[in-house]
């Protein structure tokens, strides 16, 4: 895919570091404009609120606070590609998962192929079985740092209502 | 109340409950406890409730048991199976009660150890205490001793003015959490102070950072806690 940095660059802030300055960085630049963006978005600039959080305190605080804001997401999603935090990309594609369910299964093809090398193929392969279904937030191993996770790692079907003319 | 905490409340809340209607166990058998929303509802506050007691129950034991209907009966103090099933089916939607397999527990030992280890998790920087009612601080992490001494300090006058206010606090501001919170400019919490109840026993979890309540290390920790004060319900 010939790609371009310009207008599919929804992650950038002004004054963000860039992780690598040499040739791989322009290699970089092209694959995440490939994988970890929306075709069409045009330029989405995160902007840092006047707070003494990090970034990726705010992103993760804000994904929690808006869960279907999905620039949120994808801001979240390259910030840890970019600074090579496999935890917390894999944290931030799980949220990706959970917070669209079964819909949206463009953008989470899309960033999970973007984020797939860093959180190894078991996650990657969890995901993949999951990409027509999304992730409920009760249904899944514990993700560290996963904003939208409940925590539940055990079975939720404990009681139920009886069927209509079922046994009594 | 924390984002994350923010976020689990509005799944419940959109989750449609069978109030009426009648139940059955599904019958698979598993090991009940908290989740980590259950056990952050159970200790949430001291009022209890047919879910709260069903939670406090739950962890009132070393190790989780499969539930029979009478066991039912009695951990949710209700007058009959229909009413239990009920309390049961409710906690569960609310996505604070979980089954196993196999059954768990807390870890063993000395509180001090079993409580920083979690606060370890709980908190995004690593930044964590529990502190007793009393200002005592049980564990700290993160913190160095005068940070966790004030902290403790401040976590005791903060419960104490939480309790002597928290019904006109419910009402002036819409929420009923108990959580308070130094902030800054954008309303993100630096510290926040949950106060845990927990039998006739009140405690506060002091957490820097982005705080991680939705951790299954929160279920250890509450927990423990009860299995120490919570009596036997």
């Amino acid at each position: 895919m010939e790609a371009s940095t310009g207008s599919r660059d929804i992650v950038r802030r002004a004054g963000a570091a860039r992780v690598t300055t040499d040739d791989s960085a322009e290699r970089r630049e092209h694959w995440r404009a490939e994988h970890l963006a929306i075709p069409g978005t045009g330029h989405i600039h995160f902007t840092a609120l006047p707070s003494e959080d990090d970034l990726t305190s705010q992103l993760a605080r804000r994904v929690a606070g808006d869960p279907a804001d999905a620039r949120l997401h994808v801001a979240r999603v390259n910030r840890h590609v970019l600074h090579d935090e496999p935890e917390l990309a894999h944290a931030a594609i799980v949220d990706v998962f959970y917070a669209f369910g079964p819909e949206a299964v463009g953008l989470r093809t899309r960033l999970l192929n973007g984020v797939r090398r860093q959180i190894g193929s078991t996650n990657a392969a969890r995901l993949d079985a999951a990409l027509a279904t999304g992730l409920r937030p009760a249904s899944n191993a514990w993700c560290p740092g996963s904003m939208l996770s409940r925590g539940v790692t055990g079975e939720t079907d404990i009681v139920r209502v009886r069927a209509l003319g079922g046994p009594r | 109340m924390s984002d994350n905490t923010k976020w689990l409340a509005a799944q419940a809340l959109a989750t449609p409950a069978a109030e009426t209607g009648e139940f059955e166990l599904a019958g698979t058998g598993l090991y009940l406890q908290p989740t980590p929303a259950g056990a952050y509802y159970a200790v949430g506050s001291p009022e209890l409730t047919p879910e709260r007691h069903l939670l406090l129950a739950l962890m009132s034991m070393p190790v989780s048991r499969r539930a029979t209907a009478g066991d039912l009966v009695r951990w949710t103090g209700s007058d009959g199976e229909q009413a239990a099933y009920a309390a049961v089916y409710r906690a569960q939607e609310h996505g604070w009660i979980e089954g196993f397999r196999h059954p768990q527990g807390p870890p063993t030992g000395p509180l001090a150890p079993v409580a920083a280890a979690a606060l370890l998790l709980l908190s995004s920087t690593g930044h964590g205490l529990l502190a007793d009612a009393q200002g005592f601080c049980i564990a700290s992490e993160g913190f160095d001793a005068a940070a966790s001494d004030f902290l403790a300090a401040v976590s005791a006058d903060i419960a104490s003015m939480h309790e002597r206010h928290s019904a006109y606090l419910a009402d002036a501001s819409g929420t009923a959490t108990g959580a308070w919170a130094l902030v800054d400019m954008a309303g993100n919490s630096r510290v926040g102070f949950w106060p845990l109840f927990v039998g006739d026993h009140r405690f506060v979890l002091a957490l820097g950072g982005l705080p991680a309540l939705n951790h299954p290390v929160l279920v250890e920790l509450v927990w423990s806690l009860t299995v120490r004060y919570g009596g036997s319900t």
